[in-house]
Order: C-alpha cells, then structure tokens, then sequence
C-alpha cells in the first residue's frame, strides 16, 4: 500500500523544479541526517528565491517608479500630518511596508531628525538614524507611568546633542503631567544651532534661572507661555531673534494676584537684546505701571519689527504702544483682553489714541475690510488693510486686527460706523463678511452700496440678504430715476463669494431681477462662486446660470459643463 | 508657440506662458532662445502631457511659485488640497504616478507638490497591509527583518 508522501509526491511532481524533485528521490538512498539537511537546505533555498520573486514583484508597482527623494518627501509629509493629530509614530508603518521603501526611509535622514519620546529606546533608534541631521525635538509630555523615561530621554537628548539641536518644542499639558522646566533648563546651557525654541509650561512654572547661558546665537524663534517670569533677563535672546511670542493666560492671571507682571524698565532693556526682532508677541504680560502717555519720553525704537500682536486691556496696550515706534510696522494686531466685559464703550476713545501714536499709518484710506464672528456670541474680530503711501508698493501696505471685540448690547453692524467715522473707506475693493449677525439692507446701502472700488465681496453666514435687497433696491432707484444722477449699486463688482448662506426664495430671486438689471449696464464681468450653500438645489442653481448668461458662475457641488461634476 | 515632442512621437502646439510653469521648458526657452523646432521630451507620453498641460492651462495666468523653494523641504506643510487640483487628481493610479514623474521631469513644483500629497492621504492612517493591497506591494522582508519590525511596532505602540 502506497503511504501519503509517495501519493503526494506523485500528485505534485509536475509542479516541482528538478531540484525538490531529487530530494524525493534520494529518500531512502541517504541518511536521514543526510536527508534531513538537504531539505533543511532546499527549503532555504525556496525562501530566498520567494523573497527575490517578491522584491522583483515590487519593482513594478506604481509607487517604485518614483525617485527615492520624491518617495521620501511623500513619507515625511506622511509624517508631518500624523504628527499634528497626535499619533506621532504612526508613520513608521511606511518603514514596514517593504524592502525598498524600508531602505529608502532608512536612507532619509531626515525622516528620524524628527525626535519622538514615546519610548526611549525608539529615540536612541531615531538619534542612530538620524545620522548627524539637525534635530528637531518635540516633546509632548507621555502619560504618567511613561513620564521618568521620556523625561531622561529629553533630558539626555538636550545635554549630549546640542550640536545638532535646531529645533526644540517641549509642551507641558495638564497640572497632573507637568514637567519640572527650571531643573530641566538650567541644565541645558548651549545650543549652537538652535534656531527655533518652543516652551509651553502648565502655567506658573517660573524662570529663575538663565537658561542656555553660553548662548544660542543662531535662535531665531523663542516661544514661551505659561511662565512666570520674575527676571526677563534669564531669556535667550540674542542679534538674530528675529520672533518672540511670551503669552500667560489672562483667566491664570485673574486668579493669581502674586503674578509679576514686568516693570517697563525690564520689559523694555530685555527687548532691545534683540535688535533683529521682526515679530513680537505680547499676551498678559504687558507692564502694570504705565510708561508712557508723556507724549515728551523718547521712544524705544523697533527699527526692523514689521507685526506686533499685543493681547491685555485696553490701556496697557495703549501705554505699550506710545512708548514704542516702529517704524516699519506694518502689521499690527490687538486682541483685547477677556475680562473686559465689554469693549465697545471703550472703542471710540481707543482707536482715537491709537491713531495718534507715531506707528499708525498716517495714509487712513482702508482698502480691505474683513468682519468676522469670533465664535463667541457678541464677540468679533474686524481686520483693516490701509493703503500704502505709495500706491505701487504693496509691501506698504498696513494691517489692523482687533480681536475679541465684545459687545454686549448691540448688533456688530452698529460697530461699523465707529471705524467708518474715523477711516476713509472710499477705496475700498474688498469686503468680507463672515458672521450670522446680520448686516441689514440699510447699512449695506449706507456703508458700502455705493463704494466705486469695492471689486470683491465675500458673505460667509447670514447677511446675503441685505447684500441681495441693497442690490435690487437700489437698481430699481436708478431705473426709476432713468438715469437721473442715481448711482448703480456696486458698480465695480467683480468677483461675489457666498459661503455657508441660506439662500432663500426672496434672496434668490431679488439676487436675479438685480443682477438682470446690472449686466445690461456698463458693469464689469462678473464671477459668482457658491460653497456650503445647503440651500441651493440643482435646479435652483439652473435658474440663475439660465437668467443670468452674462455671468460666470461655480458652485462647489458642480459646475455646469465640467467633466468633473456635471454628469 | 512652443513645440513639444512626446516619448511616443505626438507633437503638441503649447502657448508660452501655459508651459512656462514648467522650469526646465521655462529655462530652455531661456536659454535656446525663439525656435522653430520641437522639445523633446522623451520621459513624458502623450497621454500624460495632455494631462499636465489641462493643468498648467487651469492656473495659466496665477503667478509661479519662487524657484528658490526646494519641494524636498517639507517645512510645515499640511496635507490640505485644493478643491480643483483634488478632482483634477481623481485618476487611475498609474495616471497619478505619471503625472508626478513628468511633473518631476518638467520642473513644475506646484504639481509635484500636489502630486505627492494626493499619495501621502492615500498612505495615511492605513497599515502597512493596507498599504501593500493599495499599490500591489508584496511583504519581501525576510525573517530577521520582520522581526526588528516586530519590535519597532511594540514600541511605536507602546504609549
């Protein structure tokens, strides 16, 4: 009787390469030991010559035809992505996927520059890798049963490459996970080149002690908030700073009456360590005592800072900016404080200072205009773009952002003429408005239906329609008046941007009786894209491309006539 | 007019400033002057330079990006794409890669950059078998690689 390995081996023998087929043969012809071996052998043979298929098998995919630095941005940028959503290592799957992508990842150095602490024995891996990259180094602090390795590992990572650290962000998040910073940074004394440096602390940790006191010439960007700061002379600040962001968190501040805010005298010495400063960023941390208001004290001159941002109340950022001139600011943005209930009252008052102060462009002709809801109810946030002097250099132009203005009592359209008393808007070409606290038809018709530069509209939220009926009306006006002198509304209207709007029945059809009327005029043409309008149906969408020929419309959902969309 | 020859003998007429946003014609332009006689461009097929030129026609007009920009240096960028260039990506997989070689070839920085986001969504967030089913890649790690593998998942996991 035949047992199953000779059926078997009659079964399969077709099947087999010559050499498998002579291992069955010599069965019983060798030793067993012999014979034992020589399979042992074979089968090796078969799993290399499987794993060379495979490779071969991979030399045709799609993704092998690319050059290895093409491959390899695709992985890093891969990595940069997973990063932000918090699972930092979940990239090294691409590392896994085979040989060849393995090789060129290893071959990135790059790639593992980007230090991780999640487990420090895979941050000895990276430093390997890494190979004598820069470094930049993100530390978010691990979990509790996790914090004494990772907390070493940063540490040592700090102390033994400090050669090749360019960047740092060490991120402190949650009382119940907070790292020791001072103990951790007065270790850490030189970092040649270094150019970024983030700390972010859990509030209240203070800075005692100078940190990378044997210098960080190259640091381009110091971050820090959640400190206290008794002595700002501990800061690294140095002739090539070019950013500094400090920020406390107002609400802390409330509850913190010990906090030292700087004297003026500190804030100010600590500054002008750092002559190349072209952004600064001051949150809560503006001096109590005012220094200026004396329109006689010299100023402390910024000479190369082109965007402050100042969040704190009202008068500290009034008292800080009299007593600076910057006289290459061309970005400044204001974010009132959170405890100030209401900052409407104060307003007027407060952009009648501001503008008297040498940094405010003399030129108050706005040329953008952005009103925007904050997220808060009653809060919003207004962005100004003034005219350069010159009106062929952009780079001249001036930005203006107020933030978190809140007002309790009345509709943000009531905040409009505070600035349209006191600035120019006759130049305006572009408005924004991005709020579901309605701008009504008369303010529209008021403020902005006549504006003979005003090319770009944008109406994110609720105020379509005002725009709409200040449309129709006033095109209904000037056929009433028949050419009597009656301006046509918006009469330079180039490009309309409606997002996120209720469009109506009304608004629909007094946008078409309007719109009818206007392109039959002298009117440019005229580009009307919609996005996130749940409102709008295909049909409807048909309805105004139908009555309108003259205009060129789009719609996120579908285009008429694109291949894309329209099948 | 410029002319463009492909790897398989099709010959397009392209308006200057369409093909311009391709640095390496933008520079042969430059540098070979007004000439009657075709580009070679023997990496890009005709199929593919249809694509590549519906492109360069879309932002005909907007202004190309600084030449001094490396597109291997990722800096801070995100994954996010733009809605026409999304669509305009919604090939078959051979036509993507296609077009972020000939996007390589002819120096247009703009659609590599695209190119490679489109495949970076495609990897992101899915496991290497995952990965290796999406672009028909075959596991040819041999034993000792998996298990250093192995051992890079545990930590990688290991929270």
């Amino acid at each position: 009787m035949l047992n199953l390995y000779v059926v078997q081996q009659r079964s399969f023998a077709a099947m087999w390469s010559a050499s498998t087929q002579k291992l069955f043969e010599d069965n019983g012809k060798v030793s067993v030991q012999k014979h034992r071996q020589l399979i042992q052998s074979r089968v090796h043979e078969l799993e290399s010559e499987t794993l060379a298929l495979k490779t071969l098998h991979n030399t045709l995919s799609t993704t092998n035809s690319l050059p290895p630095e093409i491959l390899s941005t695709i992985f890093r940028l891969v990595q940069i992505s997973v990063r932000r959503q918090g699972e930092s290592l979940s990239w090294i799957r691409l590392t896994h996927v085979c040989r060849h992508w393995r090789a060129v990842s290893l071959g990135c150095a790059s790639l593992w520059s980007q230090i991780a602490f999640e487990n420090p024995f895979f941050t000895d891996v990276m430093l390997v890798r890494s190979s004598n990259a820069p470094l930049n180094v993100h530390f978010d602090v691990p979990s509790p049963s996790k914090k004494p390795l990772a907390y070493h590992a940063l540490r040592d990572v700090l102390q033994s490459q400090v050669h090749r650290l360019r960047s740092v962000t060490i991120q402190s998040s949650g009382a119940a996970h907070r790292l020791h910073f001072p103990k951790l940074l007065s270790k850490w004394t030189k970092a040649p080149i270094l150019e970024e440096l983030r700390l972010h602390a859990t509030e209240r940790d203070p800075l005692r002690l100078p940190f990378l006191r044997k210098g960080a010439p190259s640091l381009k960007h110091l971050e820090l908030s959640g400190f206290r700061i008794p002595d700002w002379m501990v800061l690294p600040l140095g002739p090539n700073l070019e950013t500094l962001e400090i920020t406390f968190s107002s609400e802390v501040l409330a509850g913190e009456p010990l906090f030292q805010r700087p004297t003026a005298q500190s804030l100010f010495s600590t500054l002008q360590r750092a002559p190349s400063l072209r952004k600064l960023r001051l949150f809560s941390t503006l001096p109590r005592i005012p220094t200026a208001g004396d329109s006689h004290t010299t100023p402390i001159v910024f000479k190369n800072l082109r965007e402050l941002h100042l969040g704190d109340t009202p008068i500290k950022i009034l008292n800080f900016f009299q007593a600076v001139h910057a006289p290459q600011l061309r970005n400044l943005h204001i974010t009132f404080d959170d405890q100030v209930r209401d900052t409407v009252p104060l307003l007027p008052e407060f952009l009648d200072t501001l503008a008297s102060t040498r940094n405010f462009p003399v030129n108050r002709r706005i040329i953008e205009l952005k009103i925007e809801h904050a997220g808060e109810v009653n809060v919003h946030n207004f962005t100004f773009e003034f005219a350069g002097a010159s009106p062929y250099d952009a780079d001249d132009a001036f930005m203006l952002q107020l933030s978190h203005i809140r007002n309790r009592h009345e509709a943000v359209e009531e905040l409009i003429p505070i600035f349209t008393r006191r600035w120019d808007i006759s130049d305006l070409h572009r408005l924004v408005v991005d709020t579901d606290n309605q701008i009504s038809l008369s303010r529209w018709d008021a403020h902005f239906r006549d504006l003979q530069k005003l090319q770009h509209i944008e109406i994110v939220g609720d105020s379509m329609w005002g725009f709409a009926f200040s449309l129709g009306d006033g095109m209904e006006h000037h056929e009433a008046a028949a050419g009597g002198g009656l301006l046509v509304p918006f009469p330079a209207l180039l490009t309309l941007v409606v997002e996120e709007a209720e469009i109506s029945e009304d608004i629909l059809y007094e946008l078409i009786y309007g719109l009818q009327i206007w392109t039959e005029l002298d009117t440019p043409l005229l580009k009307i894209s919609f996005g996130q309008c749940e409102s709008i149906t295909k049909e409807t969408y048909r309805t105004m491309v139908d009555s309108l020929p003259g205009i060129e419309f789009t719609w996120d959902r579908f285009t008429l006539g694109d291949p894309y969309t329209d099948s | 007019m410029v002319l463009l020859l492909t790897s398989d003998n099709e010959m397009f007429s392209v308006a200057e400033d369409v093909i311009k946003r391709s640095a390496y014609i933008k520079n042969m332009l430059e540098d070979v002057g007004e000439s009657d006689l075709p580009i070679p461009l023997p990496n890009v097929e005709s199929n593919v330079l249809v694509k590549i030129l519906e492109y360069c026609e879309h932002y005909r007009g907007e202004p190309l990006p600084a030449s001094d920009v490396d597109p291997a240096e990722i800096g801070d960028r995100s994954l996010d794409i733009a809605d026409w260039d999304q669509k305009y990506m919604a090939v078959d997989q051979e036509m993507l890669f296609e077009i972020i070689l000939a996007a390589n070839y002819l120096d247009i920085k703009s659609l590599l950059d695209v190119g490679c986001k489109t495949v970076a969504k495609m990897m992101k967030g899915k496991s290497s078998e995952e990965i290796r089913t999406l672009f028909n890649i075959a596991n040819d790690f041999t034993p000792e690689e998996e298990a250093q593998i192995r051992k890079e998942n545990a930590w990688a996991e290991c929270r």
